[in-house]
């Protein structure tokens, strides 16, 4: 299964990850990136990656196969 | 490759503003044939992305001590800006300012922005002609980052000027600059009719540095003027490089009036294609390699954010062209990567969003004056037209 974590502590609402992915990201609140969906999708799982990638401060992580 | 000593010979010279100017062929062959290329003795350029990538995301071997110098083995500086502090002095500082640019903090800042804007737009009129840069790029950055850090509105033409002319002597800012030396003797006296209340009068940057433990004041007026240099000609760069692409092909610009939810995407794209500032500087700590390029403890990098951000290994053949279209968003790194990460790049972004999302609705006729020539602003840092005459 596939989860993503996010780093709270690196997290500084730069907000990249949710314009890339509005369904697996959004930023909560106090501006941090949290996790929309239950359960990473296998549909999901290339959104998941995008925003992780765009992410600046390197604060998501995408693990695990489909 | 072997050093260059003289400016003309070599491939990309970072202070030679005619290569900084027109920078495409020149970053193309260094990507293509020296992706680590040495202009100047013990002074590197990285040029392609996975490289500028690599050495931002290592701040423990190449550190931000020394900005904004270029030459080689910097002098350490006690109490050096946000931008050359590395770790652990930089962690805790970043931490601390992170406050002011929360994501929080930036949506109360969106109604303000919409107000500069709005006054900045009011004595326009459909069909007028303006030269942009001055009336509306330059000064919705400036204004806004005025308010923000908490500076009396009375006072913002001549702190427009003096950074304005600061920024003109990047990376090189002669101490002796009469600007220079006006704009701090200005902020010393902020901080000091700040400090005098005794306690926090005001939920701006000015009374929260001002507050903050362990700070002296010329600290606190270091870091100030850190906010006000970043935050100004870059910003005005990016707005400026959006609206001239937009409007050269102004098949965008028809495509963003008929669709204004493509603004998002345009700024990327812009942000991608033309970076604001062209390159970061870091310093080597010990002696490595890049990409099989010996470099040494001392040695200066210029890491072209440019460059990274026109590879076509990443971007594909049609890298170079400005592209609304663009699909799988991949990372561009105008605002850096990793532990520098600009601070203010949400800020930026969402000055650029409401000054296009107004001007699109205010003026879809908008278009380049005629006769209007793109000619590159004569800066090593810094990449924007110079001017841009536009027809509302």
């Amino acid at each position: 299964m596939t989860t993503v974590e996010v780093d709270t502590t690196r997290c500084e609402g730069h907000a990249l990850c949710e314009g890339a992915a509005p369904s697996v990201y959004r930023l909560n609140e106090s501006g941090q990136a949290e996790i929309v969906p239950l359960e990473i999708t296998r549909e999901l799982v290339a959104d998941a990656e995008a925003g992780a990638r765009l992410c600046p401060v390197n604060a998501l992580r995408v693990i695990g196969g489909p | 490759m072997p050093p260059v000593t003289d400016p003309t010979d070599a491939l990309y010279h970072p202070l030679n503003v005619e290569h900084t100017g027109n920078p495409e062929q020149r970053l193309a062959t260094a990507r293509a044939t020296c992706p680590v290329s040495t202009p100047i003795p013990r002074v590197h350029v990285v040029a392609t992305n996975e490289l500028v990538r690599d050495v931002l995301a290592s701040p423990e071997k190449f550190a931000n001590v020394g900005n904004f110098t270029i030459t080689p083995d910097p002098p350490v500086v006690e109490k050096p800006m946000i931008t050359s502090m590395d770790p652990p002095v930089h962690t805790e500082f970043r931490h601390f300012m992170r406050r002011w640019f929360s994501p929080l903090e930036l949506r109360k800042q969106e109604g303000r922005i919409e107000q500069i804007v709005s006054r900045l737009i009011a004595p326009l009129t459909a069909g007028d002609e303006i030269e942009f840069v001055e009336r509306i790029a330059n000064t919705v950055p400036a204004w806004t980052v005025y308010a923000f850090v908490g500076l009396p509105e009375a006072d913002w033409t001549d702190i427009q000027h003096w950074t304005d002319t600061i920024h003109n002597h990047l990376p090189h800012v002669p101490d002796d600059l009469p600007e220079q030396i006006a704009f701090f003797r200005y902020l010393d006296e902020q901080v000091a009719l700040r400090a005098a209340h005794g306690t926090p009068q005001h939920d701006d940057l000015i009374d929260g540095l001002v507050f903050a433990p362990d700070l002296t004041p010329a600290e606190v007026v270091s870091h100030i003027a850190q906010v006000l240099s970043a935050g100004t000609a870059t910003t005005a760069s990016l707005i400026t490089n959006l609206f001239y692409e937009l409007l050269h092909d102004r098949s965008n610009w028809e495509r963003l009036v008929a669709d204004p939810s493509l603004v998002t995407a345009a700024i990327e794209e812009s942000l991608r294609h033309d970076a604001p500032l062209q390159y970061a500087l870091r310093t080597v700590t010990e002696d490595t390699e890049i990409g099989g390029c010996p470099v040494g403890a001392g040695d200066r990098l210029v890491v072209s954010l440019q460059s990274a951000n026109w590879d076509e290994e990443v971007w594909g053949p049609d890298a170079g062209d400005f592209d609304l279209g663009r699909g799988t968003p991949q990372q561009m790194l105008s605002f850096g990567v990793g532990i520098h990460t600009c601070l203010g790049a949400p800020l930026a972004r969402l000055e650029t969003k409401v000054v296009l999302r107004r001007f699109v609705a205010a003026f879809p006729g908008m278009r380049l004056a005629p006769g209007f020539e793109r000619h590159a602003m004569h800066d090593p840092m810094l990449r924007r037209p110079e001017t841009l005459d536009v027809v509302l």
